[in-house]
This record gives structure tokens, C-alpha cells and sequence, in this order.
């Protein structure tokens, strides 16, 4: 599965949401959608699974279109929107009972499929209780089920982890990764950058409707190499060590952060080396010195402005 | 699973999945519950203070009848604006754009959706149905009304309830903003209660006795009429159920498609049947009915398709024939602006033709329904091309107009011509004895633009000549719009390919 998205824009009045981006993801892949509020994350997902409408430009999966045959884009997309499910007087079962039926899955098949996408989903205990009775992290699984319940090859998920507790975050996860495995390629749209790092393969970072910064998330972390953290750690005192450091050249900002002092070096790993050198000849007493890797939070600080429209 | 079992999975799949959940919530709903508890108990309240405060309820011979009329106009009351209201609110809560329904988004189809919610207040009605039925049919027992009239009325009311809940689903439909759908809704509910007072006229008539349809006739004219009305009702349901549908589609498809074929099925039917009936009765009444209600209906909907795309997506162009004659009538009935208004306009000169054939065969004292025909059809014409030329025209100057505005343009156009000449002549004779009607009366061009006027026979001819040019000049100025139009109404040679993409993102 090939999912491509082509000068995609949305306008609601003179608010360009979404304004003309282009990217494709894979089937295996899972693809990290980030952006501030009101960035178009929501909007973009909501036209690929049809359920909103662009201004113009369209989105295609396997070559099928989701403006001219969102029919049939339908039978391929699963949508898990950032809002919980809306029939709350539903039990678990019926609810994902009806969107197999609306998907047009019969009897035996649909009992079949139901029962096992509550059991991936670990709803089995819950599938007689009515979802306005549940919490937001089973309502957030109910989702997810519901967006598995026809098999399809491309998944869009809506910040899937919002509200949930540490351990639901890392059950999700492991989901994620399992559908991934199953050939599934998937779009999540989160705020929570680290648990995305972790999980995603490549990401898509977008601002005021437009791409800022995209690719594999090690590409992204290693992109700006002309700067890197590093983290030293001394038996000497702290303040010594800052005001020693900051003098060697190629240092351009340094602090004391807990038990060690962090600096900013503009420069390759042989800049590194120079500044560790030039430490060890001063005699500062160095314990730790280590190159700390920038993760997807800084890039996503350093790529965008923090402005919405 | 058992035989048994297999035969009722095979029967639940059958059953459309939005009866299957709206049911179930329906089941669940305490105001559903309410109302169904609400109706047993006014109803044997009503019957129970019929009975015992009546001294001559058992003397009486309209004892059931006065019982019939108090028990149905409650229930129709009650249904008429409980069951429409219920489906329309949830429909569009549904579509809303902030809370869109996923169902929107599963492989369900258009109409199936529209069916479904159609075929779940058919339930609810049925359910309160099964409440009050039971009431109605007592009233028999005392005098005054028979059996028939009591079924009869029953079905005319699921009618007009289902017409209403049909309608209400239809405004829910439209694509629009939050405030514009609380005045479709204030609308919706005003036309509810208009239904209302319809019924309820409908239901005296029927309990008038035969003669209140078509004057007279007997038997033949009572039952002849409830049945046309249960007819015209029927096929207006479905109408809009078409349209509910259509709108409900992505713009991509062909929504026109299934409205343009039912309604030419219903007007060539109805054409036949009035044709019939009239030669039968030896009355020119039912082809001048059909006759005035397709004129005003094709009136309407060239207003409409004026409105609608200049250009097909590959999604309708695939189903474009290639056999040349077979796309000429696929451009009449594809969505399309062009195709639309020869669609309309053609179905408009058929209708007239038949009138002018029929008349003086039929109906010689007819007062000039074939020229009114002829006028309605024409003003419609005039007014959409000249909405269409306004509109290309003010794009052209780099505003931005929205091809399916066309209609509003129009229907503006139409109101200033109506309206603006009156306004001119009462400024300029204010404070003078001359009046509006006299010029009316005298044909006066300042009254031409006015299709209301039609109806005046004097001055009929030059008011046709006047709309008669005015929609030749501006069929004229439109013939670019339609070459265009019919040359890009081709078939897609090939499958576009995708595109390949080396690039993974930008």
C-alpha cells in the first residue's frame, strides 16, 4: 500500500488549514503526523478518510482517489478520531457490531471479526457494558477497534494518545507496532513527541497548514549536525567547570542543568574532541562526557514557530 | 450454528445496519419509551371521558366519528411532529461538521443511509401506531364511521407522517452552516404544521362524505381521490428521498442521475394516467393538473440546474457511453448545468405539447393552459440563462461566485423583476389616481417581467412574445456555455496511472 498525498489544501472561509502539502507513506510504516494546535493535523486526517472534503489538490491510496472514489478509499482507510466514540447508549459489542455491518461484513465472518477485534483490542470483559460507562482509555481502544474492525491496509489515527495513563500509552504502543508488523501503514497525529519517537518511523512535521520539516525520524534527530548537546559532568564545581568551557572556542551557550553542566557546540564530533582535550589539559577533573542526542521534541522546537491561525 | 440460527443470521444481514442501531437505541430511549407510555394513556383517557361524560354516546350516530376525530387528531398531533423532528435532529447532529458521524466514512452507501433512517421512523410510527390503532378501531363500535375511513385515515396519516419525516431528513441533509440550519429548521418545522392543518382538513373531507375532490362523482370521486392523493403524496416522498440521497452522495458522483430518472418515470407515468383518466371521465381536469404541476415543478428545477457543474471528474466520465446517441441522452440526464437545463426545458415543451394536443380535444373551455404552460416555461428559462449569463460575467471581473449560487441569482433576478417595476410606478405616481391593477388590466410592458401576471388573459400574447425573445436572446448568449459543456462531456480514454513517487515526503 502506497499512500500518497498531493498539494493538499483546505480552506474554512480565508483560514488556509491545511495549504498545499505533499508527502506519502508506506504499508509497515508508521508515520508520526506533529504539529501545534490548529496546525491542520486534524484537517488532513479528516480528508483522508473522507470524511471532510479539500478546497483542493486529493489524497490516494494505491492510486485510489479520496475525492473522486472516497467509496472505495473507504473499503482501504480505518479512521480513529480524537474524539471519543459518539453512540454512548451502545454496548462495546453492538457498536463495533454496526460498523461491521456498515462496512458490509456478513454472518458467520462478522461474529468472527467482531470477536476477534475485541480480543486484539482487549474489550472481551467489557464488549456488554455501554461506552458512555467507560473511561477514555477504553473508549480510546473502542476506537481503535472500530477502525480495525474491516482490515484496512492504511490506519489514520488522531492523537490515539490523549487522556490515556502511562500504562495504556505503552499497551497502544505496542499495538501500533503490531499492526505495523501486519503490513498496516499508519498515520498518528500526537502532541506526545517522545512516545512518538519511540514508535514511529518516519515523521511529518507541519505548521499553519504546511510541511516544515519531513523524513525518517533518525534523519530528522541527525539533520542538524552543525549543533549538538553535550553533556559534562565534573568532581570539581560546577560553576568552575561553566566558566572554563564557555571559553574554549567552538562552545556557543552552556548552563548547569542538575548534577552537570550542558553545552551547545557548533561544530562536527572533532570539535567535541577539541573541547574535551583542551578540558583535560586545564586539569578540570572530567567524569562524564557524554554527546547527548537531540529527540524529536527539539526538532520539532527547532523546525517550527509555535504560530496557529 | 443451526439451520434455524443460519436463516436468522442470513435475515439480519439483510436488514439495513442503520434500522439494526437506530433500533437498538430507539429500544434504549426513555423518550421514545415516554412517548409510546404517554400515548396508551391519554388515548384510554380520552376514550374514558368520552364514555362516561357523553350521556348519549350510546344513542348518538356520530358518537364514533366525533370519538375518531379526537383520538386521531392527537395522534397525528403527536407524530407529525414527534417522529420528524426526532429523525431530522439526529440526522443532523450526525452530518454536523464538528461531530461528523464515522458512519459518513464506512462503505455504507447514500441511500441505504436515507432508507435507513426512513425505514426506522416507519418503526416508530408503526410502534404508536400499535398503541392508538386499537382506539381507533373501537370508535366503530359506536356509530358514525366505518371501518375503510378508519383504515383509510390511518394510512393517509403514516403518509404525511413519513412525508414529514422524509422532509425533515432532506433539510437535515443539506450542507450548510449552523445558523442557516436553525432557520431550515424553524422552516421545516413551520411547513410540519402546515402538514398538520392539511391533515386534518384532509380528515374532515374524508369524513364529509364523497364529493369534496373534483367536485362530486360518487364513489368513483371519493375513493378515486383518496387514492391520487395517496398517489401524489407517495411519489412526492420518493422525490424527496431522491434528493435526500443525492445531496447526501460526495460531489464527486453522478447525484443527478437517479432524481432525473425517477422524475421523468413519474412525469411520463402521470402523464399517461391523466391522459387516461381524463378520456374515461370525459374531463380535462387530470391533464390540466398534470400538466400546471409539471410546469411549475421543471420551472423550479431549471432553476436548480442552472446551478449545478460545468465539468465531470474521471469518476462520472468512466460512465459516460461512448456510443455517440447513447451520450446525447446521458447529457440530458448526467449531473451537469447544461444538460440539466435542455433536460428541464425539454420535459417543459413535451408538456405544453401534450396540453395543446389534448385541448381542444378534452377541455374547450379551458382558459389558456397551454399558454400558461408555455409562459411558466419560458420566464423559468429566461431567468436561469440570464442568472447563469450574470454569473460568468461577474467571474470573468474576478469575483468570486460559486457556480451552485446560480439559483439564489435567479431567484433575486426574478424578485427585482417582479417587484422593482411596481415599486418605480407607485413612486412616480404617488399622489396621483393612477393604480397598479389598471395597468395590469392594460397590459402595460412595465408588468411584463412579473410571470405571476400569466394568469391575466389580457395581454397574454405579447407577454409570451416579450419572454419569448428575452429567452431566445439569452439562449443565444448561453450557446458557448453549452458547446463547452457538451464538448467536455467525453468518456476518459484511459486510467490515469499514479503517478510515480521517488520522494517519500515534499
Amino acid at each position: 500500500m502506497h499512500v500518497r498525498v498531493e498539494n493538499l489544501t483546505r480552506h474554512f472561509g480565508r483560514t488556509r488549514a491545511v495549504d498545499g502539502i505533499s508527502f506519502s507513506f508506506e504499508s509497515g510504516h508508521i508515520v508520526g503526523f506533529v504539529g501545534p494546535n490548529g496546525a491542520g493535523k486534524t484537517t488532513t486526517l479528516r480528508i483522508l478518510a473522507t470524511v471532510d472534503e479539500p478546497t483542493s489538490g486529493d489524497a490516494f491510496m494505491d492510486g485510489v482517489s479520496a475525492v473522486e472514489d472516497p467509496e472505495k478509499a473507504r473499503h482501504l482507510v480505518g479512521f480513529m478520531p480524537d474524539q471519543v466514540p459518539a453512540h454512548g447508549d451502545m454496548t462495546v459489542h453492538e457498536y463495533l457490531d454496526f460498523y461491521a455491518r456498515a462496512y458490509g461484513i456478513r454472518d458467520p465472518r462478522r461474529t468472527q471479526i467482531v470477536g476477534s477485534v475485541e480480543e486484539f483490542a482487549g474489550l472481551v470483559q467489557l464488549r456488554d457494558k455501554t461506552v458512555v460507562a467507560l473511561s477514555k482509555g477504553m473508549k480510546q481502544r473502542i476506537s481503535l477497534a472500530r477502525a480495525i474492525v474491516h482490515d484496512p491496509a492504511v490506519l489514520l489515527l488522531d492523537e490515539p494518545a490523549a487522556g490515556l495513563d502511562p500504562r495504556a500509552r505503552i499497551e497502544l504502543r505496542e499495538l501500533l507496532r503490531l499492526l505495523a508488523d501486519q503490513g498496516k501503514a499508519i498515520l498518528v497525529s500526537s502532541h506526545i513527541l517522545t512516545e512518538l519517537s519511540e514508535i514511529c518511523d518516519d515523521a511529518v512535521i507541519i505548521e499553519r497548514g504546511k510541511i516544515v520539516g519531513a523524513g525518517t525520524v533518525d534523519d530528522l534527530l541527525t539533520r542538524d549536525t552543525s549543533r549538538r548537546l553535550v553533556r559534562i559532568r565534573t568532581l570539581a564545581s560546577l560553576e568552575d567547570l561553566l566558566k572554563a568551557v564557555i571559553q574554549i572556542p567552538g562552545v556557543d551557550d552552556g548552563r548547569i542543568d542538575g548534577r552537570c553542566v550542558t553545552v551547545t557546540v557548533g561544530g562536527d564530533e572533532s570539535a567535541c574532541r577539541t573541547i574535551l582535550a583542551t578540558l583535560v589539559r586545564q586539569g578540570v577533573p572530567v567524569v562524564e562526557f557524554t554527546h547527548q542526542r537531540a529527540d524529536l521534541e527539539d526538532v520539532f522546537m527547532s523546525v517550527t514557530k509555535g504560530q496557529t491561525q | 450454528m443451526s439451520g434455524f440460527g443460519a436463516i436468522i443470521g442470513r435475515l439480519s444481514d439483510r436488514v439495513n445496519p442503520i434500522v439494526v442501531k437506530e433500533l437498538r437505541q430507539a429500544v434504549r430511549s426513555r423518550i421514545v419509551t415516554g412517548i409510546f407510555i404517554f400515548f396508551l394513556v391519554v388515548q384510554f383517557a380520552i376514550v374514558a371521558l368520552a364514555l362516561l361524560l357523553d350521556d348519549s354516546a350510546a344513542t348518538s350516530l356520530s358518537a364514533g366519528r366525533s370519538l375518531a376525530v379526537a383520538l386521531y387528531s392527537f395522534m397525528m398531533f403527536v407524530c407529525i411532529l414527534f417522529v420528524p423532528i426526532y429523525s431530522g435532529l439526529r440526522l443532523a447532529w450526525e452530518r454536523s461538521d464538528a461531530r461528523r458521524d464515522l458512519m459518513f466514512a464506512t462503505t455504507i452507501s447514500a441511500g441505504a443511509i436515507v432508507r435507513g433512517k426512513m425505514l426506522t421512523a416507519a418503526m416508530i410510527v408503526a410502534l404508536i401506531y400499535s398503541a392508538c390503532a386499537p382506539f381507533m378501531v373501537f370508535t366503530y363500535l359506536l356509530r358514525g364511521i366505518d371501518l375503510p375511513t378508519i383504515f383509510a385515515m390511518l394510512g393517509l396519516g403514516a403518509l404525511y407522517i413519513l412525508g414529514a419525516v422524509q422532509f425533515a431528513l432532506f433539510l437535515a441533509c443539506i450542507p450548510t452552516s449552523r445558523v442557516a440550519k436553525i432557520f431550515l429548521g424553524l422552516f421545516g418545522l413551520a411547513v410540519i404544521l402546515s402538514m398538520v392543518s392539511s391533515t386534518a382538513a384532509t380528515f374532515g373531507m374524508m369524513m364529509a362524505g364523497p364529493s369534496f375532490f373534483f367536485g362530486g362523482g360518487g364513489p368513483w370521486g371519493y375513493w378515486g381521490a383518496i387514492v391520487s392523493g395517496l398517489a401524489l403524496s407517495a411519489l412526492a416522498i420518493g422525490w424527496v428521498h431522491f434528493v435526500s440521497v443525492a445531496i447526501l452522495k460526495p460531489p464527486s458522483a453522478n447525484r443527478m442521475l437517479p432524481v432525473r430518472v425517477y422524475v421523468t418515470a413519474v412525469w411520463l407515468v402521470g402523464g399517461v394516467v391523466a391522459v387516461v383518466w381524463s378520456i374515461l371521465a370525459l374531463d380535462g381536469d387530470p391533464i390540466e393538473a398534470w400538466a400546471m404541476i409539471s410546469a411549475f415543478f421543471f420551472a423550479g428545477t431549471l432553476l436548480v440546474a442552472v446551478s449545478e457543474r460545468e465539468t465531470w471528474g474521471p469518476r462520472v466520465r468512466r460512465r459516460i457511453p461512448r456510443f455517440l446517441p447513447a451520450r446525447a441522452v446521458a447529457f440530458l440526464f448526467f449531473s451537469g448545468g447544461a444538460g440539466g437545463v435542455l433536460w428541464a426545458f425539454s420535459a417543459l415543451c413535451l408538456t405544453d405539447l401534450a396540453v395543446s394536443l389534448a385541448h381542444p380535444a378534452l377541455s374547450p373551455g379551458w382558459d389558456g393552459v397551454p399558454e400558461i404552460s408555455a409562459g411558466i416555461a419560458l420566464y423559468a428559462l429566461a431567468y436561469a440563462l440570464t442568472a447563469g449569463l450574470l454569473r460568468r460575467l461577474v467571474v470573468r471581473l474576478g469575483v468570486r461566485f460559486p457556480h451552485y449560487y446560480t439559483w439564489v441569482l435567479a431567484l433575486t433576478l426574478a424578485t427585482v423583476g417582479s417587484v422593482a417595476p411596481l415599486l418605480v410606478f407607485l413612486v412616480l405616481t404617488y399622489g396621483t389616481s393612477r393604480d397598479w391593477s389598471r395597468l395590469v388590466l392594460e397590459a402595460s410592458p412595465l408588468t411584463y417581467p412579473n410571470p405571476v401576471y400569466l394568469n391575466e388573459s389580457a395581454g397574454r400574447g405579447a407577454r409570451l412574445v416579450f419572454v419569448g425573445l428575452w429567452a431566445a436572446v439569452v439562449t443565444a448568449a448561453s450557446i458557448p456555455w453549452f458547446v463547452r459543456q457538451v464538448r467536455a462531456f467525453r468518456p476518459l480514454r484511459s486510467e490515469p496511472a499514479p503517478a510515480p513517487d521517488g520522494a517519500r515526503h515534499g
